[in-house]
């Protein structure tokens, strides 16, 4: 068909895809994350699909694709619509009875349901699964309903609305900026800062062209919050991006887009293509798009893998060919960025954010969130939670209500310790503070950050140490390393840090960080530097007996820092089953059976697979 | 014409200037090592920490890729960016302890040694980068760059094989400030970065006038002709004192 040529265009076809969709169809939604990926929905997608075609109900019934649900924890999903119907951790072999006895006689199938752990009730609808009753998803409620490589589902259920009513009702930029401005959106990459700000600025800012970039170089670990957007809905992001085009370029600028997306994102990058397409081929990217004077398309530039690409002076470097390294900021990028023209860059999730807004009006998103922090959020939940995934809750949510209600709890009943937000450069919040409502004022307040939503839960097994050595290792790695003071003030750091983990600590060690930390972050260029000792800063602040016990005592209260613990069996508790013997990797441990068996320390390298093995916990860790 | 005060002195500036230089131009004493006045400003070395108040708001920066703003009061030394030099200096000091130039910063800063563990790689680079920018912005050949990043960085050819756009000009080994570029010359060859190019002499007095390469791209980048390359300094500035004398007195000194 020929491309939109103007909104009413656009409106009939909606139409007619409202009116010929059946809402009552089944269809079987997989999953299609790339956490469900991994997990083997490919092979249950190809054995639905087969099963549909054997029962001879292609007419009624049809397999759809979609992108992520968000409770990883039970991948692969399965979400039977119209009903809803959730089956957690599907395999191929229960395809044949999804199609014939819920697709086709409406049965539900029991032994798919998850159950939950708190009433051991069995959850029938997606709606009713706690991990999705306590949160609110503006951005991702679509994405179980949604084939993300098929335009004709966002345009059916409204896509491209938000953008066609501003031709529709004639509202110019400056009034779209001010609606953004009054929303209170602030930017989702790290910084929060106010998106109708920037785009303000950007726009008053001289230049023949006028840049819209999209940062998808989402880095931190554990985290894939807008890999998941791009993935489950990518017209989203291109309909915020084609709005921001036009409220920061028009008329009297060019305009161009770019999205600036990771080489390891290949699913994301694949849904995103085939959405650009689309959306050129249905005329809502080009030349004067839906009649409205504004041209814009969008460029898809691939991340070559380095962390420091999300900084947007680095990113932009990168875009032009240049070695991703930050520059000074003197002049904003928003004046002189890509090319040295005006260049406003948000990321992923402010952009999908952006058409949720003018659709809901900004009143009622303003009610969404706390006083200087507005709307959802989405944060990927990681680490010793019972359930991990991607959520999308309110700003204001008390870590309390993200970890126990929506995360279920801390994993096998252990005792929750502390929480890091924020990426690597984010901080450790400890259990003491876990009625802290979460938004990107109170988490600065207790020396953390919102970062992109990066949310990883420790329990009492982790050990601060040595999660302060983590991070340093990959942000040792991550610098670009131009500021002396962030390629060496981290690498010292780690060296200090890594040898009090191997119970080489001396006194002095935590008063010599603090002072690295200080210089780092006061003498290094980007947010990079600025923030990186946030890892170390916040486990001294908030674990300072635990550095203690390593310097001090030689001793990791975790039992995790190998160099500082022993494992020794328990001689009145050991049976002799030689399990642990047979598993010890170094064959330090002896004994004849029905015996009691022996470490020998001087081989023992501490794996602790004696103690996960052993089965009358004769195993003794100190 | 722009003004603004350096530790209470009120100074002149031209728009686009960098905070460094005109500190320096005015005398004032600010530590560097990868500033340079013929190549841009590159922020790498962080030892050129100010304190700079606008509009009421004080923050702790580098000077050399500050712009220089009207109204803006900018302090030199106090306590704090003392302080800070110095943990910064241990830092860079780790790159290499016994090299001698940055001993001898040390010294001025008022470190005698630094706590920390020192780098894996001592080579004495500092990446500062100043020779990898006069190599593009001054000579014009972009024979090196940074190669890698984080605590992995370093400064190669491209590949690390001989690099084909080098011209052997030596510029890079000549700015460095901790002098560890390494090349060798004998009467005929010189060697850098692994390659090893034939050297050119004075028609005249058989002084070294460079490598071929180097020369070429002089020529390139001048216009000049290409016999203006085919003597020395010297010899030129005699041959033309000769011509000069020639024409003026009919070759009689009077």
């Amino acid at each position: 068909m020929a491309p939109f040529s103007s909104t009413a265009e656009l409106h009939a076809y909606q139409q007619a895809l409202v009116e010929r969709r059946d809402p009552d169809r089944t269809v079987i939604a997989v999953c299609y994350g790339t956490g469900c990926k991994a997990s083997g929905a490919t092979e249950l997608i190809d054995a639905l699909k087969k099963a549909v075609q054997e029962a001879g109900c292609s007419d009624r019934v049809s397999v759809m694709p979609t992108g992520c649900h968000g409770f990883c924890e039970g991948a692969p999903l399965v979400v039977v619509h119209p009903r809803r119907i959730l089956y957690t951790k599907v395999k191929p072999r229960h395809a044949a009875d999804i199609v014939n006895k819920t697709a086709l006689a409406g049965e539900v199938i029991e032994p798919l349901l998850f159950v939950d752990p708190d009433t051991g009730n069995k959850v029938v609808h997606e709606g009713e699964l706690p991990f999705y009753a306590h949160q609110h998803r503006l951005l991702l409620g679509r994405h179980s309903t949604t084939n993300p490589e098929e335009i004709d589902d966002y345009l059916a259920n409204g896509g491209y609305g938000a953008w066609a009513r501003i031709l529709d009702e004639q509202i110019a930029p400056e009034a779209i900026i001010e609606l953004i401005k009054k929303s209170g959106l602030r930017g989702r990459g790290g910084g929060g800062f106010p998106a109708g700000r920037k785009w303000d600025s950007c726009r008053n800012a001289p230049g023949e062209v006028h840049y819209v970039i999209c940062n998808a170089d989402e880095g931190d670990p554990g985290a894939f919050m807008d890999e998941s957007v791009l993935e489950g809905n990518p017209h989203s992001v291109i309909e915020g991006m084609i709005i921001g085009a036009y409220a920061i370029g028009f008329p009297h600028s060019r305009t161009e887009g770019y999205v600036y997306i990771r080489h390891e994102y290949p699913l994301a990058r694949h849904r995103l293509a085939i959405a650009l397409d689309q959306a050129r081929e249905k005329g809502l990217l080009g030349d004067n798009i839906l009649g409205s004077g504004l041209s814009f398309d969008i460029t898809v530039n691939r991340g070559g893998g380095a962390f420091v690409c999300g900084e947007s002076t680095a990113l932009m470097a990168s875009i032009e060919g240049f070695p991703g390294e930050p520059r000074a900021k003197h002049i904003h990028t928003v004046v002189s960025g890509l090319y040295g023209m005006p260049t406003n860059l948000n990321n992923v999730e402010t952009w999908a954010n952006v058409p949720v807004i003018l659709n809901m009006g900004v009143q009622a998103y303003r009610a969404i969130g706390t006083e200087h922090s507005k709307g959802t959020k989405i944060f990927s939940l990681v680490g010793k939670v019972n359930n991990t995934g991607l959520v999308e809750v309110p700003m204001g949510m008390t870590l309390k209500d993200i970890i126990f209600q929506v995360g279920g709890g801390i994993r096998n009943g252990k005792r929750f310790k502390a929480v890091q937000t924020g990426g690597p450069s984010g901080g450790c919040i400890p259990a003491s503070l876990i009625d802290l409502p979460v938004d990107f004022d109170r988490l600065d307040e207790v020396g953390s950050m919102m970062g992109s939503g990066g949310m990883i839960v420790m329990d009492e097994t982790t050990c601060m140490v040595e999660v302060a050595r983590y991070f340093l290792n990959f942000l040792r790695s991550e610098s670009c390393g131009k500021c002396s003071t962030c390629r060496e003030g981290i690498a010292r750091m780690y060296d200090i840090v890594e040898g009090i983990t191997r119970g080489e600590g001396k006194p002095g060690d935590v008063e010599l960080l603090e002072e690295l930390a200080e210089v780092v972050r006061e003498a290094s260029l980007c947010a990079l530097g600025t923030t990186a000792p946030n890892p170390v800063l916040s486990t001294i602040r908030y674990f300072a007996e635990e550095y203690r016990a390593h310097i001090e005592e030689k001793r990791c209260p975790a039992k995790q820092c190998k160099a500082l613990i022993t494992y020794r069996i328990i001689e009145d508790r050991c049976t002799g089953c030689t399990a642990c013997a047979k598993i010890c990797p170094t064959d330090a441990i002896t004994g004849v059976k029905d015996q009691v068996h022996l470490i020998h320390q001087e081989k023992c390298i501490q794996c602790g697979s004696c103690y996960e093995v052993c089965p009358v916990d004769a195993i003794s860790v100190e | 014409m722009l003004t603004f005060t350096i530790d209470g002195q009120t100074v002149q500036a031209e728009e686009g200037q960098n905070l460094l230089e005109v500190a320096l131009a005015h005398g004032f004493d600010i530590p560097t090592l990868c500033y340079h006045p013929s190549v841009s400003a590159y922020g790498a070395c962080r030892l050129c920490l100010v304190e700079v108040t606008q509009r009421g708001r004080s923050r702790i920066t580098t000077s050399c890729n500050y712009p220089a703003l009207p109204g803006i009061s900018v302090v030199t030394r106090n306590d704090r960016i003392d302080r800070l030099r110095r943990l910064v200096m241990e830092l860079i000091l780790c790159r290499d302890p016994g090299n001698p130039q940055l001993q001898a910063m040390a010294d001025r800063l008022g470190v005698d040694r630094t706590r920390l563990r020192f780098a894996s790689r001592q080579d004495g680079c500092i990446l500062c980068g100043l020779c990898e920018r006069i190599c593009r912005e001054s000579i014009g050949a972009d024979a090196i760059s940074f190669v890698g990043r984080g605590h992995e960085r370093r400064l190669a050819t491209p590949f690390d094989e001989p690099s084909e756009s080098c011209v052997g000009c030596l510029a890079c080994a000549m700015v460095c400030p901790t002098q560890v570029i390494e090349f060798t010359q004998d009467a005929d060859t010189r060697t850098i970065w692994k390659r090893t190019f034939t050297l050119v002499k004075c028609k005249e007095c058989g002084a070294v006038l460079g490598t071929p390469e180097e020369l070429a791209l002089f020529q390139r980048k001048t216009g000049l002709d290409a016999s203006y390359f085919d003597t020395c300094d010297a010899c030129r500035k005699k041959q033309t004192a000769t011509a000069f004398a020639a024409v003026t007195w009919g070759g009689q000194r009077p």
